[in-house]
């Protein structure tokens, strides 16, 4: 039994914020465990086998956790009437919305001359080819430098002003106790119950104020409250949770709704075992500039859905697979009947139904993909439905 | 020590090594194990339902925090104003009982 495998069996039965909290407590029991076990001289897989012997039954675990956390029947489903109402609620409160902004850096007209020409002076064939389609897209180099001054390529996305966030969250009724005097990151001082953990999150200051990288936002939420919560539009979401709606992002640095989802459905994936993702999962988020040439995956559905395809290109290419390279997540809204899933232009790629699937083709050196509906109704909760593989189609491009 | 022995003292056993420091599970069983010379020796499996339900019931609080080795983090209990109190109360009960029994079997008071 893998480690993962005991972890979704031991908590089996919870729900919510208690599961993911059990998870976590349990993965962080078995990381210590393997740990001590490999001071011992114990190989690492030897160390794992162990710490799952001195666990004991993931059956029990369950059992017992459920004894102490499970509310009865009734309430349960009380709760998940409030859940729904929530959902639905439609007098909702406007709250002023949450500013964003670049680091300087990723925007710095000097970086992005190094950026943009060090992309040209690379020698390889195949990468000048793959940049002059990617210039004559962003109608030259002046183009390519005017995008990359609009945040298009900023390592670390556009970023939340952490008052503005604090302010709107306390608008809209969401407690938290949170500590920014520390000048590099905002400390979550936990709940009066005990339910929140107590965590920190980077934060970096912009002219003199201090921000929270947006890729944190789902963690952030899902950290602070079990309300359910929702992002809506493609750029500067709105964030619904409760009855309040707070705009997220500005017109300077615009925030990608599915930028946000990647990384957070990838940090889920570490306590949330029912998330159909390899635990290392690389995010590919839109600030990578594409091949204009690479192929797209036709999906079905309307187009604005939000569909997610993990695949392991970077895997087989790299001749990796004992080193365990990661698979790479992309999160993409359907846009006239497609979503992008590659940079590469090889349209030689496998479309699989599952994951373990995709893990069979990569242990045979197969490139392949596997794609996901994502349901964003609840964020607190995203969850991921497979595509059948004879429902997408790979499209090359001229 | 057989189960059912542990069971009956468990709690005890919990928040009297929380109030000598804040401890996670692992150093939870090692200091149990070392203070009573490996006569109890508990599971993992044993001590995070008893933990959580010390922690609904307000006895002890629990805060994540990464390790220097790095890894996923641990969660840190410490024993509260409430679990200090409770511990007293299950001093003294466990000291009655034992002087009890005593009383019956004989042997050092």
């Amino acid at each position: 039994m893998t480690r993962d495998r005991f972890i979704r069996h031991a908590t089996r039965g919870l729900w919510g914020v208690r599961k993911r909290d059990a998870a976590l407590e349990l993965r962080g029991a078995i990381e210590d465990k393997i740990y001590r076990h490999q001071l011992c001289g114990l190989s690492e897989r030897e160390a794992e086998q162990a710490a799952l012997r001195d666990l004991g039954s993931p059956h029990a675990i369950a059992r017992d956790l459920n004894r102490v956390h499970t509310a009865p029947a009734a309430l349960r489903a009380t709760l998940l009437l409030g859940v729904a109402g929530l959902l639905s609620m439609q007098a909702v409160a406007q709250i002023p919305a949450v500013g964003s902004a670049f680091m300087p850096n990723d925007v710095d007209i000097q970086q992005c001359d190094v950026v943009t020409g060090q992309a040209m002076a690379d020698r390889s064939p195949a990468m000048r080819a793959r940049m002059d389609r990617l210039l004559a897209q962003a109608g030259g180099m002046a183009g390519l430098r005017e995008q990359c001054r609009a945040g298009a390529f900023a390592t670390l996305g556009p970023l939340l002003n952490v008052a503005d966030l604090l302010t709107a969250l306390k608008a809209a009724q969401v407690p938290v106790n949170a500590d920014a005097s520390a000048s590099s990151a905002l400390l979550l001082k936990g709940g009066s119950t005990g339910s929140i953990p107590q965590v920190s999150f980077q934060t970096q200051t912009i002219g003199g104020q201090r921000y929270l990288p947006g890729m944190f936002l789902i963690t952030f939420l899902q950290t602070v409250t079990t309300q359910p919560f929702t992002l809506t539009g493609q750029t500067n979401p709105v964030l619904t949770i409760g009855s309040a709606r707070i705009p997220i992002g500005s017109a300077r640095a615009p925030v990608q709704t599915v930028d946000v989802l990647v990384r957070g459905l990838s940090a889920a994936r570490r306590t949330d075992t029912s998330l159909p993702l390899p635990v290392n999962v690389m995010p590919m988020t839109t600030t990578l500039p594409i091949d204009p040439a690479a192929p797209q995956l036709a999906v079905p559905g309307t187009d604005g859905e939000v569909f997610a395809v993990v695949q392991n290109i970077l895997r087989i290419n790299e001749d990796r697979r004992d080193a365990d390279a990661p698979e790479t997540l992309w999160v993409r809204a359907r846009q006239n009947g497609r979503i992008a899933f590659t940079d590469e232009l090889t349209p030689d790629i496998r479309l699989v139904n599952s994951q373990e699937e995709l893990d069979q083709a990569t242990a045979r050196g197969v490139k392949a993909a596997v794609v996901y509906r994502v349901n964003t109704a609840n964020l607190q909760h995203p969850a991921m439905t497979p595509v059948p593989a004879m429902q997408v189609r790979v499209v090359t491009r001229p | 020590m057989d189960a059912q022995q542990l069971k009956g003292h468990l709690d005890l056993l919990l928040l009297a090594t929380l109030d000598t420091g804040p401890r996670y599970g692992g150093q939870i069983i090692a200091d149990v194990q070392a203070s009573t010379d490996g006569y109890f020796s508990m599971r993992e499996g044993t001590l995070y339902p008893a933990l959580h339900r010390l922690e609904k019931q307000g006895f002890i609080h629990g805060e994540f925090q990464t390790l220097p080795r790095g890894g996923s983090p641990v969660k840190v209990y410490t024993l509260t104003p409430t679990g200090k109190t409770e511990l007293t109360a299950q001093r003294e009960k466990y000291d009655r009982f034992t002087r009890a029994v005593r009383g019956v079997i004989g042997g050092p008071a």
